[in-house]
């Protein structure tokens, strides 16, 4: 009662206008009494009133100096509490220092996962009204999506009436030149009303016409504003200037604005015409995107276009007449699937610890506030009352929090400042990271709530005690230990699942790294080369490249092997087909690669059967093909060949130039030992190799082999292909072995966090277990001095604090194992060849666990060992 | 503690002594009622504004030496109503004797000096 009442005239002192109020009609109260007594002895009205003011004084000073008197002392007190808290913390320096760690860290690192968390997964995409935005796939099968042809894509915006726009776009490269060396840039061919999807107007000059996209316009393009300042130095007078690319003359007509379109990959947009050759529906290459009409649901649309693509669909080539058609938000796909997972999984560990830090501040406050017990009592007898023990307590919390928040927020700012590169990688182009401090400021409240809640508790019935019992009050009951314990107890349960966690993850990223890539990696050097259609129209002109390319980088010295393909190994295969058998339906959409001959001998691909590609294998010969072992699987499943290598199979085969591709029956020549053919966390594909002078391609991957180690491996790739085409311009020179950690990377780096979170987490508990024992050991002080007076030995103290400590870790550890078992089901798919489960590593965890503990307890246990019976008798309990 | 210190600088010097001791005997008071009960005693010693009371009142239930609760007074308005605690009580009982020890030790001196 006496609290509560302290409490609200506390809240009251913040409310000055309130006091005020109130002692106005006090006052008019008191006016009304003093009229109407004077009215009652005899006095007129007017001459009434005007006594009881007399008698009453000035309202004018009364009011001043009740405000003093409620403010002055209540001002006093709390400097006085404030000053004498902060010493007291300063007495207490470990005290405060451990405290305001464990804030910062908590809070901080919690605060940066969460912002991005908060960002890729809860964030609105940064475009006018995102929901409205779809994208529109075909599904080959559920689950699947699959890109479109040309001519559905037109019939689709003809008869659809659910869009305000729709769009097709398709990544492209171009070789830039006219500016210094040949450079190679990134681009998207989009339709005319791209932009108007994502409503995005260029910062400087014009978007696109809408009949820019019609076959026959002047060739233009938009440059990303990355691009602009990267490439031209943010020269205003790049508008209208003419870029020479791929030895096609574009003039630049605008500048998009910064921020949302400098992330992705491309730097430049250009109309994507659809020219007679392109309008076909053989071939799946557009993604197609739309801005939803003002009202029209996700339902809605999707309805309309599944009748609308049922009817499409029924010109469409055999091969896929049952595909479906999806419309989903755009935000679905934004964020690469293993990214999301590994933040995910950073961010649930990041709260564990959270929670084990907000149990030791906890702790911290607990023992504290029970060692103060005596000392507050002793002031309360001296007559200090409960509420100002309490203001004191509250200015020490609020101290400690300033300063663990202001350390928080700093350590949040540099922490998604440092996140932001690690990520950019698989970061979404939408992504705009940032500390959310909403979310700083809601975490702080709740940790600063939980610790007064925590301090103001035991003042509580601190104070109904000293009202009971008045200076007689003892110093009684250990209700707090109970408390602490199950804290310390939950904390342990904490650390294991995240040492748990950590672990499963190491092993994890241990077998990544062993895993078989089926490719040799050592002095393998790789770079994309673009041929441009100019120069290199006909199938015979790709063709001539390759082999005069190849023959002039074997040529050189030091060059063991080198070889071409469409895409690099561990890297997946972004080109997709068809294949299918002769006769009869079903069949599969796989990888589709094609090298030159001397692929699988340069990386040392091992053959199971048949026979590899060779000089047989050119343009007008017969069509063959080589599979890996993951498509012979599914050869033998699906399409019941068991013996692949002499079948001849249908397979989807594009044109050189033209969009779309017409079923070519291939002879199947043989069966590779498994290169892995996608990213090595992900699962290997199923892929079908087709010789590259049967089915050229324009956009080519040059691999050399060196004897030995070498730096000159770019310069011998910069000097044969100067040789054969000196206007092309090619990438980066990778090494396998880059791109090998490059599929690494994300597991390495979300190993790398956890194990630091779980470090801490288990700091934390051990300091946990460390408190706990040392204030029970100080607590039993004349208990331990009386059994050791009576001869106990001291090695038996010492075994059974130990014992009181390893209770709490087992305790904890059998929580943890409970936790861990739930836990880990969400880590399956970040973990790769080890089961959330696996025997070796909880055992591993556990042994760890108990030797936290008993490491936790050794100090205090020795100090309690070595406690000298007669000073422990002496001393005050 | 630090009340009896600051006391002396106090202008209205038994102010709360007198406010405590009427609470004491006629119990619970809203404002008015203090203010008319302490002329009544005094006679015509005491010449003070009523509305002296007020931050008087407000300094005791500070120290938490009053309560206050909402009543309803002679003329039907929501007022404070002011109440001895029970810290209040032992605090008179430290006022009194210290009131008494102060006019021991002047009347030991006005004694010996005439």
């Amino acid at each position: 009662m006496k609290l509560r009442r302290r409490w609200a005239r506390l809240l009251a002192l913040f409310q000055q206008k309130r006091a005020d109020r109130e002692l106005r009609s006090e006052l008019e109260a008191h006016l009304e009494l003093a009229e109407l007594e004077a009215r009652q002895r005899g006095l007129s009205p007017r001459e009434a009133k005007r006594r009881a003011r007399l008698e009453l004084g000035g309202v004018e000073r009364i009011r001043e100096e009740h405000r003093e008197a409620r403010s002055s002392l209540w001002l006093e007190h709390v400097m006085f509490d404030a000053r004498y808290a902060l010493r007291s913390l300063r007495r207490t320096p470990v005290f405060a220092v451990t405290v305001v760690a464990v804030l910062a860290l908590g809070l901080g690192a919690s605060v940066a996962m969460f912002s991005v968390v908060d960002e890729l997964f809860l964030e609105k995409l940064p475009f006018s009204e995102p929901d409205r935005i779809v994208r529109l796939w075909k599904v080959p099968f559920p689950g699947a999506i699959n890109a479109s042809a040309t001519l559905d894509f037109v019939d689709w915006k003809e008869r659809s009436g659910s869009f305000e726009a729709l769009a097709a776009h398709s990544g492209t490269s171009a070789t830039l030149t006219g500016l210094g060396d040949p450079q190679r840039m990134r681009g998207r061919q989009v339709t005319a009303d791209y932009f108007r999807i994502f409503g995005v107007e260029p910062l400087y000059g014009r978007g696109f016409l809408v009949d820019e996209d019609l076959p026959g316009s002047e060739p233009v393009v938009l440059l990303s504003h990355a691009a602009w300042r990267a490439r031209f130095g943010a020269d205003p007078d790049v508008l209208g200037r003419q870029l020479t690319l791929d030895r096609v003359s574009h003039e630049v007509i605008g500048i998009l604005p910064p921020g949302v379109w400098d992330r992705g990959r491309a730097e430049y947009w250009k109309p994507l015409v659809f020219t007679e050759e392109l309008r076909t529906r053989g071939f799946m290459w557009l993604n197609v995107v739309g801005r939803l009409r003002d009202g029209v649901t996700l339902e809605q649309a999707q309805e309309e276009m599944a009748v609308v693509d049922a009817e499409v669909a029924a010109l469409a080539p055999t091969w896929r007449r049952d595909w479906g058609l999806l419309v989903e938000p755009y935000e679905t796909r934004v964020l690469e699937p293993s990214a999301g997972r590994s933040v995910l999984v950073a961010f649930v560990a990041v709260l564990l610890l959270l929670i084990i830090a907000c149990a030791n501040v906890t702790n911290l406050l607990l023992a504290r506030g029970s060692a103060r017990r005596e000392q507050f009592l002793l002031r309360a007898a001296l007559g200090a009352t409960a509420g100002r023990l309490l203001t004191q307590q509250v200015v020490e919390v609020l101290s400690i929090f300033g300063l663990g928040g202001a350390l928080a927020a700093l350590l949040a700012s540099v922490g998604v400042r440092s996140l932001e590169p690690l990520l950019a990688d698989s970061l979404p182009e939408t992504a705009q990271l940032g500390v959310d401090w909403s979310a700083f400021g809601f975490g702080l409240l709740l940790l600063a709530g939980s610790a007064l809640l925590v301090v103001l508790l035991p003042a509580h019935q601190l104070s109904r005690q000293l009202k009971r019992d008045g200076a007689h009050a003892r110093v009684r009951g250990a209700s707090a230990v109970g408390v602490r314990t199950g804290l310390v107890i939950a904390e342990v349960a904490g650390s294991l699942i995240l040492v748990c966690v950590a672990l499963l993850l190491a092993k994890s990223l241990l077998r990544l790294h062993d895993i078989d890539a089926g490719v040799v990696t050592e002095n393998v050097l790789s770079v994309t080369i673009d041929l441009p259609l100019q120069g290199y129209r006909e199938p015979e002109d790709a063709t001539r490249f390759a082999s005069e390319v190849l023959n002039e980088v074997r040529s050189q010295a030091g060059v063991r092997a080198a070889a071409l393909a469409t895409a690099l190994p561990m890297r997946a295969v972004d080109e997709g087909q068809g294949l299918l058998p002769l006769s009869g339906s079903g069949g599969l959409s796989v990888g589709y690669k094609r090298v030159s001959e001397g692929y699988f001998e340069a990386l040392d691909i091992g053959l199971r059967e048949g026979r590899t590609f060779d000089s047989r294998d050119v343009a007008g010969a017969t069509p063959v093909g080589i599979i890996n072992e993951e498509l012979a699987k599914r050869i033998a499943a699906e399409l019941e060949i068991d013996d692949p290598v002499g079948a001849t199979v249908n397979i989807s085969t594009p044109y050189y130039v033209e969009k779309g591709g017409e079923l070519v029956a291939t002879r199947i020549v043989g069966v590779i030992r498994s290169e892995h053919a996608a990213a090595l966390a992900e699962a290997n594909d199923a892929v079908v190799y087709v010789p590259l002078p049967q089915v050229p391609k324009r956009s080519l991957e040059l691999l050399v082999r060196t004897e030995f180690e070498s730096d000159q491996g770019a310069r011998i790739l910069r000097s044969a292909i100067a040789a054969v085409d000196p206007l092309l311009a090619f990438g980066q020179a990778t090494t396998l072995e880059e791109v090998r950690r490059g599929g690494l990377q994300t597991p390495g780096r979300l190993t790398g966090a956890i194990a630091v979170f779980a470090g801490a987490a288990a700091l934390l508990a051990g300091l946990g277990i460390f408190g706990l024992l040392s204030y029970a050991v100080a607590q039993e002080r004349r208990q331990i001095g009386v059994r050791m007076a009576l001869g106990a030995d001291p090695s038996k103290v010492l075994l059974m604090v130990l014992r009181g400590g390893v209770r709490l870790v087992l305790w904890g550890s059998a929580l943890g194992l409970v936790g861990t078992v739930l836990a880990t089901r969400t880590l399956r798919s970040v973990l790769f060849g080890v089961s959330t489960l696996d025997p070796a590593v909880l055992a591993m965890a556990l042994i760890a666990t108990v030797v936290l503990g008993l490491v936790a307890g050794l100090v205090p246990a020795w100090r309690a060992a070595r406690l000298d019976p007669v000073r422990a008798l002496r001393s005050e309990g | 503690m630090k009340r009896e210190e600051k006391k002396s600088d106090v202008p209205y010097g038994t102010l709360d002594l007198l406010i405590l001791k009427s609470l004491e005997a006629m119990g619970p008071m809203h404002g008015y009622r203090v203010a008319r009960r302490l002329e009544q005693v005094s006679g015509n010693l005491l010449t003070m504004n009523q509305g002296s009371v007020y931050p008087a009142l407000v300094r005791l239930e500070q120290n938490g030496w009053i309560s206050t609760s909402w009543g309803v007074s002679e003329t039907n308005r929501r007022v404070k109503v002011y109440a001895l605690t029970k810290s209040g009580r032992s605090q008179l009982a430290v006022e009194i004797e210290r009131w008494r020890l102060a006019n021991e030790l002047v009347d030991r001196f006005l004694a010996m000096s005439s």
